[in-house]
């Protein structure tokens, strides 16, 4: 049988307390012949060289003879347990100390051998059980050392209290030195004394249990769960026992996770708050945008007309500049969005220069821009985001320079076939940035303080600034001299818009509306609210002379008509009744012959976020358009992607 | 070119419009049927307790109130748009929807006008 018992790779060291050499060679011999294999016998003579041993090294079993030349009786085990509870004592007694081999049983001996009376397999046995046991022990306090789960137990009769080493180890005490009493629970500054306030309640409901924080001997806090269960025997005793966990690990990452909640939740309010604030100041920016786009036609003087052009390409910088901020949030998570146009780079530079001019003129500045010969004037990428870092960088230099000018510089870095790399600087002879503010101006909310100037601004700027041309793979620099002034600079690579695609596609720059008027196509109009069918088509038709509406209230009726002919375009709403915008555009491009399928379907949605809406792309929409509309952004859109099916097709 | 009043403004009516005036009478009696008819659709589905029918016919008029141009009505329709969805807030969906229904009156009396004067 005992064959079968698991290694656990435990040592068979045993240690003899015994002072008779004659016995201590008998038990030698005992162990020789018996099937425990190689044993390490190590043997003392005295208590104290016992004691000694005990601290010096592990023992799967202690042989102890009660009688020594430094301590006999039942005092010699007491001795024993008091210092190492946990090892594995066999007493030997004399062949008449029967009673006290059981007595010493009771006291939390392992087990007792008469001496004279036991033969080799009672010895073996005795000792297998105890090195067995030493096994289990090890396994249990290695166990309750990584769960960090403690066991005590209590006996109120005999004021007995015990508790595993763990428990003294949650606490920060060592587990030898520390070792508690019953009377020292009651102590309110004990660290258990907890247990005692559990026990009363445990009497009452059979269980007690409690979390609680603590502070412990090195000044740190943990967090405790303990278990207090209560029994009652025969005679009414109770008895005691539970476990005490330290769940400092699981309580930090509790908090995280609230923390992580708190915030997700907080961030979620803030995005409401700002969708909320963006409609509030988008509705007047349409307006201004809209009167303005009605006012411009209306102008018959040059100069004027040049003043109004200039209000409509600030309000749409403006407008874009009030987005990004509304934004923050996005661009602080790289989640912004950028456009491919086409669009002609010597005319956004002088519509730059024209809308900056009546700044720096007021100032008395030159005002100058110098651009490379030879640059491709069509190029493709986001115009609205180029002139955000431009209004951005040029504004900022009129703002810092009282004296001198601005210059505003293009050049030629790289160019192949397909594509432009392009260094954009501007220079100001301004108040230039000490040193020691370089890094931190690209900062979010930093703005360079002087005591002679106030600043205006949001302290955004630059921090948006960096990241818009970061996010299309570009660097800003600055080099800057104190009270001499200033040179930020960029490098972007653009796409080259092949001429062909330029002369045939329908692409309208400024108020060349003339351009594309005669374009000839059909549209489909997937709107529910019959107001806003009402002024799409009339929008489109008033537009372009040539264009075919069909107007469908429902998805439904959408698919139907494209059952019967195909379009050019669609326009659709998204939140109708029966089938609603998602739904059919999945529908077209899933179900639909690829000739329809593969029709640009614009979403028209009063969402300003729905691009980064997951499903918004999944379902396959092109491109949006807010509203309320913008009709020169519903038709520079419509033209962008009509252009775009035009080049696929060709 | 727009008319300024108390309660309605009709800039983006009129820039849609686009100096029609056909365009701009259509535009202004389906304004004055929306508003007519919807408001009570909406209180309708309120007492009914149909949150979802409440709330596409708030997204409705989400559109319609643009051209009204009334911003407290835009304000009250969006709180309704809001509370109707999946976590509905019947005391606040019936605040909004009371404070629609004050302002729908005066609004329908100056549309009424706005309509007058395009037909002379």
């Amino acid at each position: 049988m005992y064959k079968h018992l698991p290694d656990f790779g435990i040592s068979n060291k045993i240690l003899l307390v015994e002072d008779d050499p004659s016995y201590v060679r008998l038990v030698e011999i005992m162990l020789e012949q018996s099937d425990l294999g190689e044993c390490e016998i190590t043997n003392v003579s005295t208590l104290a060289d016992g004691l000694k041993a005990l601290k010096e090294g592990n023992y799967a079993a202690i042989l102890l003879d009660l009688n020594l030349p430094d301590s006999t009786g039942f005092e010699t085990l007491e001795t024993f347990l008091t210092h190492y509870p946990n090892n594995n004592i066999i007493v030997l007694t004399g062949a008449s100390d029967k009673y006290l081999g059981l007595k010493a049983v009771k006291a939390g001996a392992q087990d007792y051998l008469e001496k004279g009376e036991f033969d080799f397999p009672q010895l073996a046995k005795s000792l297998r059980f105890s090195i067995e046991r030493s096994n289990i022990l090890s396994r249990l306090e290695d166990a309750q050392r990584i769960a960090k789960i403690g066991h005590w137990e209590c006996r109120l009769n005999k004021e007995f209290f015990f508790a595993s080493n763990e428990v003294y180890r949650i606490f920060n005490l060592d587990p030898v030195e520390a070792k508690f009493v019953y009377a020292d629970l009651k102590n309110p500054e004990n660290p258990l004394h907890v247990l005692i306030q559990m026990e009363e309640e445990a009497k009452l409901l059979g269980i007690s249990k409690r979390e609680e924080r603590i502070v412990i001997r090195n000044g740190s806090t943990r967090f405790i769960s303990l278990t207090c269960k209560a029994t009652r025997n025969s005679l009414g005793h109770y008895h005691f026992n539970g476990i005490l966990q330290d769940i400092t690990e699981q309580k930090r990452a509790e908090e995280m996770r609230n923390a992580r909640d708190l915030a997700q939740e907080s961030a979620k309010i803030k995005e409401q708050v700002i969708a909320n604030v963006s409609h509030e100041m988008r509705t007047p920016m349409n307006a201004i945008l809209g009167m303005t786009n009605l006012l411009l036609p209306m102008v018959k003087e040059k100069e004027e007309y040049e003043y109004v052009y200039s209000i409509k390409q600030s309000s749409e910088v403006l407008l874009g500049i009030i987005n990004d901020i509304l934004h923050v949030s996005a661009y602080q998570n790289n989640e912004i969005h950028f456009s491919s146009n086409a669009f002609n780079l010597t005319t956004v530079m002088q519509d730059l220069m024209e809308a900056m001019r009546p700044k720096a003129q007021e100032k008395k500045l030159d005002f100058d821009l110098f651009l490379p010969s030879g640059l491709h004037q069509q190029i493709i990428g986001d115009k609205l985001r180029l002139n955000q870092i431009l209004y951005n960088l040029v504004g900022n230099a009129i703002k810092f320079t009282d004296k001198g000018g601005v210059k505003v510089k293009i050049e030629i870095l790289r160019q192949t076939i397909d594509f432009l790399e392009l260094r954009f600087s501007i220079k100001d002879s301004g108040i230039g940035i000490p040193d020691s503010e370089l890094e931190s101006i690209f900062e979010t909310f930093t703005r360079i303080s002087r005591k002679d100037r106030v600043t205006e601004g949001t302290g955004l700027g630059l921090a948006i600034t960096k990241k818009i041309i970061e996010q299309q793979g570009g660097k800003i620099q600055v080099v800057s001299q104190l009270g001499s002034g200033s040179v930020f600079y960029f490098d972007l690579m653009f796409e080259l818009a092949p001429e062909t695609q330029l002369k045939n596609k329908p692409y309208k720059e400024n108020n060349s509306a003339k351009d594309s008027s005669t374009l000839s196509f059909s549209v489909l109009i997937v709107e529910d609210h019959k107001m806003n069918q009402l002024v799409i088509q009339r929008t489109l038709e008033k537009h372009w002379k040539n264009v075919k509406v069909i107007v469908t209230s429902n998805g439904d009726e959408a698919i139907e008509v494209l059952e019967k002919q195909s379009v050019d375009i669609i326009l659709m709403d998204l939140q109708m009744p029966i089938r609603d915008g998602f739904e059919t555009t999945n529908y077209i491009r899933k179900n639909m012959p690829v000739q329809i399928a593969q029709t640009p379907i614009l979403a028209m949605t009063a969402h300003h976020m729905i691009s980064q809406q997951e499903k918004f792309s999944r379902y396959g929409l092109d491109d949006y358009v807010l509203k309320p509309f913008d009709p020169e952004q519903l038709f520079e859109k419509i033209e962008f992607h009509l252009a775009r099916k035009a080049l696929k097709n060709a | 070119m727009h008319d300024k009043k108390n309660h309605i403004n009709l800039d983006y009516l009129e820039l849609m419009a686009g100096n029609d005036p056909q365009v701009r009478l259509t535009l202004l009696e389906l304004l004055l049927s929306d508003l007519r008819t919807g408001l009570p659709q909406m209180r309708a589905l309120f007492e009914e307790k149909k949150w979802t029918a409440l709330q596409q016919a708030a997204h409705k008029m989400k559109s319609t109130l643009d051209y009204s141009g009334n911003q407290a009505m835009q304000q009250a329709n969006l709180s309704i748009l809001n509370y109707s969805g999946d976590q509905q807030d019947p005391q606040e969906i019936d605040l909004s929807l009371t404070q629609l229904e004050k302002l729908s009156s005066s609004v329908l009396i100056e549309l009424e006008e706005a309509m007058i004067k395009v037909n002379f």
